[in-house]
């Protein structure tokens, strides 16, 4: 029998470890989540053992006494008490101004530091701080304690500096909350430890007490009894503690007191005294002004004559001047005539000259005629004389030759012609003498009458050459007159300018005296109105003084009052249950705890169903074996006991494989998501044998049962029944064929798989679990994105429209709301002052630390947008508020219902809520000014919700504010989506766990089935492969069938889905931030894709399957 | 004229090594068009082989096959695919129905697969079904179901029938019936029948006979004048 076990898993190994495997995965599954929760109470267990984390917290109304700790050591049932120094202090690091740190001491004994980087503070300037908002790189940076501090905060502190020297976790700030506090921004952004030499305080504030025999874990029942149990005488400590101090705060109260009296009636003499110089002051004041205003009177006349004999001054200089301008003119006309006259004159003279020179020339040619005449008569006489002489000559020689004897007569005749030749020579030389001393008589007539002509002439160029020189000597007299006068007026355009600059130099020094007379007067009116301000203030002072006489008064009352307070001074003795982590972590783990309710039972029936498949199909492939096995007289017990071991081993390995894995690796992969929230230490292995016992029992006995109830069936028929071939399955129609109007639309296969898909109703259930269970975890890991990711879209598209938060560092009254928008009209584009402040809210018995919140206009439209599914709601009027849908949610509210805000120090208030609004990020209540003011003392505001203009940059504006030494802190919206986002990335793990769940919970389910398909249906396939289908269509034959109870399991697993999801979301809750429980449409698509793919994945793997189906096989007989 | 189907020194060895078997060994013979063969005999005599290689769903080790002058040994899957599509119809002893189909549904199948079927509803009366077109298999008897299977191997107007012990599971009258409607079918479409048994009683309704042993061809008797289904007894 055990061979034939044995036989039978290695010959169907993969449906031995489909049962295994799925096995395993429900019970690693159910273990993990489970033990997630066990492991990180066991992991905050031992992180509050080692860091001794307090059992109890006592804290009172006025403080503690530093001697309490030593006291409450001494209690029966104390293990250990140490107090401790705390509060809230502005700090300036070197990246922002005036953040709110909570400051406490170095703790020695309890609530001890876990020290994460760095190194304990030894001096007192060194600190130790929050690990969580600081990283590495803050190490050896300085922090300042801010000035904007009020008196008794600096007084606290001996060092107003710090070195953070290290990082640190305590375990009194388990998860990111800081909680919220009176100054500043009203949040609490980190904590630091400081020694406590460093403070100066000389009471504790808190004491912290550890108790023996409260080790049980974290959140028993036993823990919660131990601690209880101490509690009340506790509280008698405490209030025998406070009685003890009370009265010597009393005593030094009642000391101070009287001082205060005498101080005040001091300073009301002083007041008098005060009054009286002030009474002085101010008839000295009116008298100066009295002398003042005469001095501006005089001043006034003295200034109107000094410009009266500037003016007639100045007027006398512009005649002046006009007429000496007149002069000027008239001297250029003069120079201009004078210069035509000598233009003139030299024209005159010009003509003169050519006169004389035409003179000079006609004697010249007379004289030269007069001499030519002469020396022709001289030739002519000459000519004649030497004619007469020729002639004589001629006479003598003829005379002599006649003498001559012989006579020559040839001689003779050539003499006597020569005589004749030389007679008519010498006549016409006479007559030439003759006609030219006729001619030359003449000519001289001529030429003495010409002489006298020119003669003439001469005189009368010589009686105009006087009158030019006369003229000329006229020209120059002219000349030097005229040079005279402008030399005159030169003079007297310099006397002129010597005037003018004296006139000038006497009005500057006029007006020069004048002003400083008016200087001087302006002087001592301002002189007089400071005097007159130092007495207004002086005035005010005393006002002021007077008011403070009354405050002093008031004081006194009151301190008579805190007197009376004293006795009614109240101490609370607290348990871990007050520490907002603590219960936080709590409440985290339940989360998981109540995630893993859902998914096992989905893996618990899968697990079944797997089992009671894979049963099924073994018994009736083991059918003639039964018999076989029943025929040679086996009883019924010991062949059931074959498939129970079949089963029972495969569930008993897969428990074991799945118990070990799923709880170390489910654990780690949660804590991996929730480390956005508590990064305090690594989680510890934790394994619970009594759960992976009874977990691997269920599933063990439900696979058990599952096989019984596979193989009863067969297993109760006789063994004759059982040899016999079993008889086909019956065929069935399907409702589907009475719609003939589907039916006969749908191709002739489809119709054969559709039926096919219907008839094996078992196969068809555990697809659609398999697959509307994947889907429903893909549409659920998916969801969860979307819902977070959506909630942030909402918020800062649909709720959200302002672009910044500013804090100021002082609360801020009208006045100084108008001067920051003035200053910063161009960066605010619209500007919101709002209040904001955390107290305790009570409703419904859940009381909470809140943040209300209250605009200065009533009215936040254009900021936050306040509205529900309905539209915008109204702002809440008086003694009404506004809550978002998470706070309601939490705190069970609906409209109409109350609250009650219990400001610390004041009354409580009770308010109605009006209005439930949405909001995803932050849970804030909208109060009216008027509760606000009643819950809050005053109106001023410490917030602006800033729009900044279109399109600018908002980094930029923010930079500008920031600078404002009004502003403590900018936060940019998407700057703080941004974060938000990274912080929602943790949420990514728990999607991805989710989803390879589903891949594996698809696969494991459709792989199972569609093997057992494939096997049941050998005999079918060999069939149609021998009737001729191609292998893709023998295939598709088979995987139709699948892809429809894809198809099926899809339809089934939306709805499924739907409904995980929202339990899913309800489940994982964060206090900050409300989930928009939606699944976006593109996740359907995404469920519905993934699960397609996964379904085609394992058909493909499947295809091999089908090919090696042998066609022979449709030859053989039915089993 | 070359015969109809034609086995030509057919080899068929299994595993191998030591551990072979041989199937069948030169195996040779001829069928004419229109016959009805009977190919007969003892279990282990490889009838079943010689069945799953004619039909295509298996290849032989050696020799050749022909049918209507192809070369079936030389296919590929795809083409034996397509020989089993077009040309062969098949009656299994267990009939081989789909039970999720009605007995039209069985036959429809057959003929989606083929050129030029027959009406199903119509081979479906010829072998006298006609009134049980919408009944599942398991609502027939045994010799319905195995007329259905007969009705669905001639809807596809194949080649050659191939019926693997169609009596098998049959009682004897029924059996009767169904050999008779085979025979008839083969009278009236000149098809070529292969029936294949162990009952040598049913070789008096062939034209041919060939007996198998061992996985060797022990004879091959034609007979031109069978005797009618009705007139055989065993």
């Amino acid at each position: 029998m055990g061979k034939l076990t044995l036989r039978s898993i290695t010959k169907s190994l993969g449906r031995y470890f489909a049962i295994l495997l799925i096995v395993a995965l429900g019970v690693g599954f159910f273990c993990g989540l489970r033990l997630t929760k066990t492991a990180m109470l066991r992991t905050l267990d031992s992180y509050a053992a080692k860091l001794r984390f307090f059992d109890l917290h006592l804290v009172s109304t006025i403080g503690l006494s530093e001697e309490d700790a030593a006291a409450a050591e001494a209690l029966p049932g104390v293990e250990a008490a140490e107090g401790s120094k705390a509060g809230d202090v502005l700090i300036d690091t070197e990246k922002e101004a005036d953040l709110v740190w909570h400051y406490l001491s170095v703790p020695s004994r309890l609530n001890l530091l876990n020290l994460r980087a760095g190194r304990l503070p030894e001096r007192p300037d060194e600190c130790v701080a929050d690990a969580w908002n600081l990283t590495a790189e803050d190490l050896g940076k300085q922090i300042q304690v801010s000035e904007k501090n009020d008196s008794d905060t600096l007084n606290h502190f001996v060092q107003k500096e710090f070195t953070i020297v290290g990082l640190v976790h305590t375990p009194l700030y388990l998860n990111y909350e800081r909680g919220g506090s009176t100054i500043g921004s009203g949040t609490v952004t980190a904590f630091f430890f400081v020694l406590p030499e460093a403070l100066d305080q000389d009471y504790d504030t808190d004491l912290y007490l550890s108790l023996v025999g409260a080790d049980e874990p974290v959140y028993s029942e036993q823990y919660d009894a131990a601690v209880d149990a101490a509690v009340p005488g506790l509280e008698a400590f405490l209030d025998e503690r406070i009685a003890l101090r009370r009265t010597s705060l009393r005593q030094s109260a009642e000391a101070e007191l009287a001082d205060k009296r005498r101080e005040l009636e001091d300073g009301r003499q002083e007041l008098n005294k005060a009054k009286e110089k002030l009474a002085d002051g101010n008839e000295t004041l009116r008298s100066a002004w009295g002398e003042l205003n005469d001095g501006a009177y005089e001043l006034g006349s003295q200034r109107e004559a000094a410009l009266e004999e500037l003016d007639a001054a100045e007027k006398k200089l512009t005649d002046g001047r006009a007429e000496l301008d007149a002069q000027r003119s008239a001297l250029s006309r003069a120079r201009a005539e004078l210069a035509a006259a000598e233009q003139e004159l030299q024209k005159n003279g010009a003509a003169l000259e050519s006169a004389r020179s035409k003179l000079e020339a006609a004697e010249a040619e007379l004289n030269a005629k007069e001499a030519g005449a002469q020396a022709e008569y001289q030739a002519a006489k000459k000519a004649y004389a030497d004619a007469a002489a020729a002639l004589e000559v001629a006479a003598a020689n003829l005379a002599s030759l006649r003498l001559q004897i012989p006579p020559d007569t040839a001689a003779i005749e050539a003499a006597r012609e020569e005589l004749a030749r030389r007679q008519a020579a010498y006549d016409a030389a006479a007559n030439a003498l003759w006609e030219l001393v006729g001619r030359q008589a003449l000519e001289a007539a001529g030429q003495s009458a010409a002489r006298s002509v020119l003669k003439q002439n001469q005189e009368k160029l010589r009686e105009q050459e006087a009158a030019f020189r006369e003229a000329s000597g006229l020209l120059a007299q002219n000349r030097a007159a005229l040079d005279d006068a402008e030399a005159q007026l030169w003079n007297a355009e310099k006397e002129l300018a010597a005037g003018a600059s004296e006139y000038q130099e006497k009005r500057a020094e006029a007006e020069q005296a004048l002003d400083e007379a008016q200087r001087e007067l302006d002087c001592a009116e301002a002189e007089l109105q400071q005097k007159r301000k130092i007495l207004c203030s002086r005035c005010r002072d005393y006002h002021f003084a007077v008011r403070d006489l009354e405050d002093g008064e008031a004081k006194i009352l009151d301190a008579e009052q805190t007197l009376d307070e004293l006795d009614q001074a109240k101490g609370y003795v607290l348990t871990r249950d007050a520490n907002v982590g603590y219960v936080c972590f709590e409440s985290d783990s339940n989360i998981v705890n109540g995630v893993s309710h859902v998914f096992p039972l989905f893996f618990f029936l899968v697990a079944a169903l797997v089992c009671i498949s894979s049963m099924t199909r073994l018994v009736e492939e083991q059918r003639t074996q039964i018999g076989v096995l029943k025929a040679l007289g086996y009883g019924k017990g010991r062949i059931f006991s074959q498939y129970l071991i079949y089963t029972g081993s495969a569930s008993v390995l897969g428990c074991a494989f799945g118990s070990l894995v799923g709880s170390y690796l489910l654990p780690k992969m949660i804590w991996q998501a929730y480390n956005i929230m508590y990064g305090f230490s690594d989680i510890l292995w934790a394994f619970d044998w009594k759960l992976v016992l009874v977990s691997s029992l269920a599933f063990i006995v439900c696979a058990l049962a599952a096989t019984w109830y596979a193989c009863n069936s067969v297993l109760s028929r006789p063994a004759a029944e059982l040899l016999r071939v079993k008889a086909p399955k019956a065929g069935r129609r399907v409702f589907l064929e009475r719609i003939p109007f589907i039916w006969k639309r749908l191709p002739f296969l489809h119709k054969v798989s559709v039926r096919n898909v219907l008839r094996d109703r078992r196969r068809m259930g555990m697809v659609i679990l398999g697959i509307g269970g994947c889907t429903a975890l893909l549409l659920t890991g998916y969801g969860i994105r979307d819902s977070i990711t959506g909630v942030l879209d909402y918020q800062f598209e649909e709720i959200t429209k302002y672009d910044m938060t500013v804090s100021f560092h002082r609360d801020m009254d009208e006045e100084d709301q108008a001067d920051f928008l003035n200053e910063h009209a161009g960066a605010i584009g619209a500007c919101l002052f709002l209040r904001q402040a955390s107290l305790d809210a009570t409703a419904n018995d859940v009381t909470k630390t809140l943040n209300v919140i209250s605009a200065v206009g009533d009215s936040t439209v254009g900021f936050d947008d306040l509205h529900d599914t309905n539209g915008p709601l109204p702002y809440p009027t008086e003694g009404s508020c506004l809550i978002n849908d998470g706070l309601a949610d939490r705190m069970s509210l609906s409209v109409g219902d109350s609250i009650t805000l219990r400001p610390t120090g004041r009354e409580e208030v009770t308010l109605r809520v009006s209005g439930i609004y949405r909001n995803y990020i932050y849970n804030l209540i909208y109060l009216s000014k008027a509760d606000y003011a009643l819950v809050f003392g005053n109106t001023d505001v410490c917030l602006a919700q800033i729009c900044a203009p279109h399109g600018a940059d908002q980094h930029a504006i923010s930079a500008e504010l920031s600078a404002d030494e009004r502003v403590s802190n900018v936060s940019v919206n998407l700057d703080l989506r941004a974060r938000f986002l990274k912080m929602l990335d943790g949420m990514n793990y728990i999607v991805l766990v989710v989803l390879i769940c589903a891949g594996a919970l698809a696969f494991i389910v459709l792989y199972n089935l569609t093997n057992i398909s494939i096997i049941e249906r050998q005999r079918e396939i060999a069939t149609v492969k021998v009737l001729g289908f191609y292998k893709r269509e023998a295939e598709r034959y088979v995987f139709r069938e699948n892809i429809m109870l894809t198809v099926l399991g899809l339809i089934v697993g939306y709805p499924m889905g739907y409904l995980l999801h929202a339990y899913v979301m309800e489940q994982i809750r964060i206090d900050m931030i409300t989930f928009d429980t939606r699944i976006a449409p593109i996740t359907l698509l995404y469920a519905a894709g993934l699960t397609m793919l996964f379904s085609v994945i394992v058909n493909l793997s499947m295809r091999p399957r089908i090919r090696s189906i042998h066609m022979a096989e449709a030859l053989k007989s039915g089993e | 004229m070359a015969a109809f189907v034609e086995f030509q020194h057919v080899c068929k060895t299994y595993g191998s090594g030591e551990a072979q078997i041989h199937a069948l060994q030169d195996v040779s013979f001829e069928i004419e068009r229109g016959e009805i063969c009977v190919i007969v005999g003892a279990s282990g005599a490889g009838k079943t082989t010689l069945l799953n290689i004619l039909g295509g769903m298996d290849r032989l080790s050696s020799g050749k096959v022909f049918l209507d002058g192809h070369d079936i040994s030389a296919c590929n899957s795809k083409q034996l695919t397509t020989y089993r599509r077009r040309s062969v119809g098949f009656v299994f002893q267990f009939y081989n129905l789909l039970a999720n189909m009605t007995a039209l549904e069985n036959v429809e199948i057959a003929t989606q697969l083929c050129r030029d079927p027959m009406p199903a509803d119509e081979v479906l009366r010829a072998v006298g079904l006609g009134e049980r077109l919408g009944n599942f298999p398991s609502e027939l008897s045994g010799g319905e179901q195995q007329r259905v299977a007969i009705a669905r191997a001639l809807a596809k107007n194949p080649q050659l029938l191939l019926c693997d012990e169609p009596t098998g599971a049959l009682d004897y009258q029924t059996g009767k019936q169904i050999l008779k409607l085979l025979q008839d079918q083969s009278r009236e479409k000149k098809m070529t029948v292969i029936i294949i048994t162990h009952n040598s009683a049913l070789t008096a309704m062939a034209e041919r006979v060939i007996r198998v042993r061992s996985g060797r061809v022990e004879s091959v008797n034609v007979c031109s004048n069978p005797t009618p289904v009705e007139q055989i007894e065993w």
